[in-house]
């Protein structure tokens, strides 16, 4: 895709596990943030779009609250019952139409607010799985993370490496709740046991927050920015029930990237990308991520790993950011991963920064086993 | 052999909302707007960038401004809509709620660019109607709770 | 930009408990109704765009786990949820997913289960946050129960206000539910279809809160609606008359009445509706229609209670402010007039909240292909606006149908 939609601003506000502000407060200082950071005002905003749950906010309609927040006063506004980064695809979609030109997106959740599982619970077949209690998030994945070690001869140690990079890559993102520059093999093995294989520390770090990205047509990026970071292409898809489809894979996720590949004219992953901002609920979920992006083969994902590429230092950093194992806010976490990736490309990330990012990539998911996947391919200028 | 049923099973479930914890960060601003009730005074609290009053304090203004000026707001408005409940007041969220008919009116305070909502005492049904004049009947000694402007009557 | 069409539409049978189904099955009967109508099949769908409002059936994101009745597993899917204006909403995203390029042929799905559900305790959560913390800051319980939490009580609101800004009375609103109540005899799938009522009848139904009525009020209906959105050039290929969707434009206002953030200034006046103006000029302007008051044919607001109907019809710029209780008085709303407005029975004879803005949509469709059967309107049309509100009627969503596309092919 010739460049046509760009992102040209983004801001996450500060990430806590018990956050001292109401859902509100976190969208409003997204919205602002992001804002000041393109450097316009609300008034050149043309459509908002929010990615939040009902089942997580505690009440139904959860945007219509967030309307004056989220800057979204007499705008044309919408909400994503998904991850913000398919808030992003639907305002990339409404610009693309030629009806709006500049989009806010934003993405919020309060995981100190729910009660930990119940979201997840309530997504769950209600004729059958809900009924026998023995499914959530966790206890799911836990499921999908032994398919994945059987079917491939992956172990828990090759698994918890991807904790152990994270959570180090996470001591150089200032926004990351969960930081272990030290932390090793053993530290994560033994962590508090959640469902085996999973543990405290191979599962995500939820927290309070939100995040914010601003995006714009060719001609508008071009005068909001002289870094606009280009959206060369966006896939996504939709899997089959947990119950009714092979764990061991990431499918939808095989597809999403095969489309946003395809729109973006990338043939060699591995080659074509620089960086890629995954979006890891379980530590085992980013060994899937790289074969179903292609970056290696079926089945070598583990190997991708212990090889160092995509270790911070590498050259197919993965995660640089630490990912969701370090900060975790659900329907934000995928757009943080795009923001994550514009701030590598435009030079932005800080302690963490990689040199030389042109193209990179990023996901977000949404639903248990990773139902629900959306990839992006950014592009510098 | 499986036999097709006309109807459905129904399984039972429930949205837990009692184990739900909302945070609202007002407690700074409601602090001292329910302090300033105690001496029955209302306070509204005005945005810097469009200039509109916030009754009770808003910690964000439509526009994306941050309002943060105290100003004093009149406890005298007038009425902007009213309803006289009925039965779907008395469905919501108790059932052994009192079924006594209320009016409940929505004023906009002197000074203030919002709607409060209250219970209009001392009135006919027949008599109420949008641009009414009204003022908060204080309690004797308010507790700084909003209760203390729940209640309004005919300004005279 | 491409343009985009309708050009199948299904619907499932609407009433106030679907026993004999459960979620997915009941959405399976709207979404196969639309695949038989468009003579499409499950596999030639690029994407689906999916809604409902998650409070009622206890489900989060249904289509997890339903999305195998639908054809949608495997295929790019997004769901959009704006309370009640969801149907609408999720016929903007359809809309947008055609108009940016990316899809060809979308499958559009919009459907409530309230029986499945409490409806008053699933609106009345819209509040429960503001509520606790109202509580929490001292506010009279017994004061808060009477001040009525949900849409309901923010519609009474507005009725109150509305009456007062348009010398619309009680009576009007007595016409206005029993004219929908009879368009509603005429439409297979509505749900409160009463041939013979008449405006005394419904002014002797019991008052819920003054000055709306039963008789003036909604049901909660189970019902499904799915739609076809395909390109122009697709659409060319399937039929011969397609309704184009010329134009879609939402505006959210702020929200409130009820909740600690209840002090927003929209509810300075709550008939006033400024995002339903500009939502509707938006829309207007896109379209190219410069006159809608003499260019719409057809009209669809979405009023549960009474007096929304005319209140919108005015909020949709198709008259002045005002002028809609002696529009409705000529009979120009009638399903023989010069304007019909809800020829399909309206909101107020069917709703199923998740469903009902995108069935205005279906409906002004049917008007425009000429499919309404019965209920069809007796003048030819060519455009049409349908309209949702959704929250605190704070969130408003409007579409601009025609029978020729926006731009010439």
């Amino acid at each position: 895709m010739e460049e046509k939609v760009a992102i040209v601003g983004y801001s996450q506000t500060g990430y806590s596990l018990d956050s001292d502000a109401s859902r509100e407060i976190l969208t409003y200082e997204a919205a602002v943030g992001a804002l000041s950071c393109a450097g316009i005002s609300r008034d050149e905003i043309d459509t908002v779009v929010t990615a939040n749950n009902d089942y997580m906010d505690g009440r139904t309609i959860s945007n219509m609250r967030l309307v004056e927040p989220s800057g979204a006063w007499l705008k044309d506004e919408s909400k994503v019952e998904m991850d913000g980064a398919f808030a992003l695809l639907y305002a990339v979609m409404r610009i693309l139409s030629g009806d709006h030109e500049v989009a806010l997106v934003i993405g919020v959740s309060q995981p100190s607010v729910f009660p930990r599982y119940v979201p997840g619970i309530m997504m769950l077949d209600p004729t059958f799985d809900r009924e026998r209690g023995l499914l959530n998030e966790v206890s799911a994945a836990a499921l999908q993370a032994r398919s994945y070690m059987e079917t491939y001869g992956i172990s828990e140690e090759e698994i918890a490496r991807v904790a152990v990079k994270n959570l180090r890559n996470a001591a150089l993102n200032p926004l990351a709740v969960r930081s272990m520059p030290a932390v090793t093999v053993d530290d994560i093995l033994s962590s508090r046991p959640l469902y085996s294989p999973i543990n405290e520390l191979t599962s995500s770090a939820l927290a309070d927050g939100a995040c914010a990205v601003v995006v714009a047509s060719a001609e508008k990026a071009k005068k909001i920015t002289d870094k606009p970071v280009w959206i060369e292409g966006v896939g996504f898809s939709h899997d089959s029930y947990l119950t009714e489809r092979s764990l061991s894979k990431l499918s939808s996720l095989e597809e999403a990237a095969k489309r946003a590949y395809s729109m973006a004219g990338v043939t060699k992953p591995p080659d074509d990308i620089d960086l890629a901002e995954v979006h890891e609920n379980f530590a085992h979920e980013e060994l899937m991520a790289y074969e179903a992006l292609g970056l290696c083969e079926e089945g070598k994902g583990a190997e991708l790993l212990t090889s160092g590429r995509t270790g911070i230092d590498g050259d197919l950093p993965v995660n640089p950011s630490g990912g969701a194992l370090s900060v975790n806010v659900p329907c934000a976490a995928g757009l943080a991963r795009v923001i994550e990736a514009v701030m590598q490309i435009r030079c932005e990330a800080g302690s963490h920064q990689v040199k030389g990012i042109k193209r990179a990539l990023a996901h977000g998911q949404t639903g248990p086993c990773a139902q629900e996947n959306v990839v992006f391919v950014l592009g510098g200028e | 052999m499986i036999e097709e049923k006309k109807e459905t099973i129904s399984i039972p479930g429930k949205w837990p909302l009692d184990q739900f914890g909302w945070k609202t960060e007002q407690k700074k601003l409601m602090g001292k707007f329910l302090e300033n009730l105690k001496s029955k005074r209302i306070l509204g609290l005005k945005c810097p960038k469009c200039g509109l009053v916030y009754t009770p304090p808003k910690p964000f203004c439509r526009c994306l401004g941050r309002p943060e000026e105290w100003v004093e707001v009149s406890d005298k408005g007038t009425v902007t809509t009213f309803v006289l409940t009925g039965e779907w007041a008395f469905r919501g969220f108790d059932e052994e709620a009192p079924k006594e008919k209320r009016t409940i009116v929505g004023v906009n305070f002197d000074g203030s660019d919002t709607v409060c909502l209250a219970a209009l005492m001392g009135v006919n049904p027949e008599d109420v109607d949008v641009g009414i004049r009204v003022k908060v009947k204080w309690p004797e000694k308010p507790e700084g709770a909003l209760k203390d402007i729940l209640f309004v009557e005919l300004e005279r | 930009m491409q343009d985009v069409a309708v050009v199948g539409v299904g619907l499932s049978k609407h009433v106030s408990k679907r026993r004999d189904v459960n979620i997915a099955e009941l959405i399976y009967e709207a979404v196969s109704a639309a695949y038989e109508d468009a003579s499409i099949k499950p596999k030639d769908i690029d994407a689906v765009v999916t809604g409902n409002m998650p409070a009622f059936e206890g489900v989060n994101l249904p289509e997890l786990w339903g999305g195998g009745h639908w054809g949608a597993y495997g295929k790019p899917l997004l769901r959009i949820t704006t309370g009640g204006t969801t149907g609408g909403s999720v016929v903007h995203g359809a809309f947008y997913a055609v108009a940016s390029g990316m899809f060809e042929r979308v499958l559009a799905i919009a459907f409530e289960k309230q029986s499945d559900g409490d409806t008053t305790m699933g609106l009345n959560s819209v509040a429960i946050a503001d509520f606790a913390s109202l509580l929490h800051f001292g506010t009279d319980p017994e004061f808060l129960v009477s001040a009525g939490g949900g849409a309901i009580g923010i519609a009474s609101y507005q009725a109150a206000s509305y009456m007062k800004s348009s010398g619309c009375t009680t009576h009007h609103l007595d016409k206005v539910a029993a004219m929908c109540r009879r368009n509603a005899a005429k439409n297979p799938y509505a749900h409160l279809k009463q041939p013979d009522i008449t405006p005394e009848e419904i002014a002797k139904t019991k008052m819920m809160q003054y000055p709306l009525r039963f008789g003036h009020c909604c049901p909660a209906t189970d019902g499904a609606c799915a739609m076809i959105i395909t390109s122009g050039e697709v659409a060319k290929k399937i039929t011969d008359g397609p309704a184009y969707i010329r134009s879609c434009a939402s505006c959210s206002d702020e929200s409130a009445v009820v909740g600690i953030f209840g002090g927003g200034t929209a509810n300075l006046d709550p008939g006033g509706q400024e995002g339903c103006k500009k939502a509707a000029a938006r829309a207007y302007e896109l379209a190219g229609i410069k006159d809608p008051r003499h260019e719409i044919d057809v009209a669809e607001p979405y009023a549960p209670f009474a007096h929304q109907l005319l209140m919108f019809y005015e909020r949709l710029l198709l008259c002045e402010e005002g002028e809609a209780p002696e529009i409705l008085d000529s009979g120009s709303m009638e399903l023989t007039g010069e304007l019909p407005v809800c020829p399909s029975g309206g909101v107020i004879s069917t709703n199923a909240i998740g469903a009902s803005a995108m069935e205005r949509v279906a409906e002004c469709a049917l008007q425009i292909m000429g499919k309404a059967g019965e209920h069809q309107v007796k003048k030819e049309v060519h455009n049409a606006v349908a309209h949702g509100w959704g929250g605190a009627v704070n969130l408003n969503v409007v579409a601009v149908l025609s029978d020729t596309p926006r731009r010439k092919s």
